[in-house]
């Protein structure tokens, strides 16, 4: 009786741990098919990455520009300048930094890129799954990670963190303008409080979430997709499980690397 | 050069398969350049023979020798090694759907490393010359007719130069009169223009009157 318990509770425990690693296996298929890419001059893989790159990236350029400035200009108009300021001086530039630049801006591109990017690939891969074109695949002998994982891996690599830069920029503009007309704050005097407290360490740690966030994003969706089974019910499944993952570590993550590296503070 | 060796071989293989025997015992030796057609009754059964041979179904005994390799002690990377020298035409709907003719067709040389570029784009334009296909390479796979379909799906199979040609039902979900089409395209255009020598080509079809004029040699699996 134990014994069966046990057995259970230790299958259990590997096949949580075996589905959290599981999606780690298209990393070394996504680097050597690059890397093969450059030595046999093949286009194969450029050219699927550079659509990739145009679809995550490029395409999602309005959307971010949209939330940037919207949130940006949101931000200056609800937080209640004249009453509060915590006893800091450049409390415009210290929100924008600390609020916007360190927090919002990883968080809300991730989820820009989950709701056009990680939706539409698992769907698309869930889809192909359940039309027996993942087994075609196989029988002609191609790995479908190498085909349909590596190059989208390195697209959200690449796309995640410039979309991120483009929204904290237009987050940046509207909140300056809308600065400029509520509190009469001259721009460049929230240019300079905004570059007085912004410092490298924020530029890295930006860059490390958004890394992070796209390879988790794009790792993630096509871990759904190639694993469905043939049965409709699994686009819709796999879509929701595939969103609800990726935020959730996002979030984890995200708070994980803020409090190690500034709660000390 | 041609030899009498065996590119395929099947020791003692038999094949359960939802609680029924498909296979039992199955000897068979394919030799490099010969032209088998298996046929028989029931498609399933025809096309799990081929699905043996690309390792996609696992025998509940005996060995599939493919390639000098038993397909039983390969892991899925060097299964995949094995798959890119064998050429496989789908009985239907093989197809990528959201990619064009083209890309469909050069989907197996593209990801085969040992193939040089100039090679199969070069194979890749007089294969669609042949298979009367430059009219239709920017179609998507989707949208298609059905013997512009098998066309393709042939093609497909023989880019890579293959080792090892499998036709899976190549003249069904095709109209009567586009059968002696692919006929010809398999009995005098694939071997005189795109096979090696030594490519051994198995064909799985319900037509018995071709098996008995085209074969080197015949598996029927009703006596199997």
């Amino acid at each position: 009786m134990i014994n069966k318990l046990m057995y259970k509770i230790g299958g259990g425990i590997s096949t949580f741990i075996e589905g959290i690693f599981a999606p780690l296996n298209i990393l070394p298929y996504a680097v050597s098919a690059l890397v093969r890419d450059k030595r046999e001059v093949r286009k194969t893989y450029s050219m699927l990455f550079y659509k990739e790159v145009f679809n995550v990236g490029v395409k999602a350029l309005p959307l971010s520009l949209v939330m940037g400035l919207s949130i940006g200009a949101l931000s200056v108009i609800l937080f209640p300048f004249e009453t509060i300021s915590f006893g800091i001086d450049n409390i415009y530039g210290s929100m924008y930094v600390n609020l916007l630049f360190r927090e919002t801006a990883p968080l809300i591109t991730s989820l820009i890129v989950i709701i056009r990017s990680s939706i539409g690939i698992t769907i698309e891969l869930t889809q192909m799954s359940i039309d027996g074109e993942i087994d075609t695949l196989e029988i002609i002998g191609i790995n479908p990670i190498q085909y349909l994982g590596s190059f989208r891996v390195f697209a959200g690599f690449l796309s995640v963190p410039i979309l991120t830069i483009y929204f904290a920029f237009f987050s940046l503009i509207s909140g300056m303008l809308v600065t400029y007309s509520l509190y009469n704050i001259p721009m460049n005097v929230y240019i300079a409080e905004t570059l007085d407290v912004m410092n490298l360490k924020d530029f890295i740690i930006l860059i490390i979430k958004t890394v992070f966030g796209g390879f988790t994003i794009f790792i993630i969706a096509i871990h759904n997709g190639l694993t469905a089974a043939k049965d409709r019910s699994m686009v819709a499944s796999k879509t929701i499980k595939s969103i609800i993952s990726s935020i959730f570590i996002i979030i984890i993550v995200n708070l994980l690397i803020t409090v190690s590296f500034y709660a000390s503070r | 050069m041609r030899q009498d060796k065996a590119t395929i071989k099947f020791e003692n293989v038999t094949l359960d398969f939802e609680k029924e025997n498909k296979f039992i015992n199955l000897n068979l030796d394919i030799l490099q350049g010969e032209k088998v057609f298996v046929t028989g009754q029931n498609d399933k059964n025809r096309t799990t023979l081929l699905y043996l041979i690309l390792g996609v179904a696992k025998p509940s005994s005996g060995r599939v020798i493919v390639l000098d390799k038993n397909l039983k002690t390969l892991n899925k990377i060097k299964l995949f090694e094995i798959r890119k020298k064998i050429g496989y035409a789908h009985p239907q709907r093989g197809l990528l759907r959201n990619i064009t003719v083209e890309e469909n067709i050069l989907l197996p040389a593209r990801f085969n490393y040992s193939i040089n570029y100039d090679f199969y784009k070069a194979r890749y334009e007089k294969i669609i010359q042949k298979f009367d296909l430059s009219k239709y390479t920017d179609k998507l796979g989707w949208r298609l007719e059905n013997i512009i379909e098998k066309r393709t799906l042939i093609a497909r199979s023989i880019i890579h130069d293959p080792d090892i040609l499998l036709l899976d039902e190549p003249t069904t979900y095709i109209e009567e009169k586009d059968k002696a089409e692919i006929k010809y395209l398999v009995d005098d255009v694939l071997p005189k223009e795109f096979l090696k020598e030594t490519c051994s080509t198995i064909i799985t079809t319900e037509d018995d009157d071709w098996a008995k004029l085209s074969a080197d040699k015949n598996i029927d699996i009703n006596t199997k």
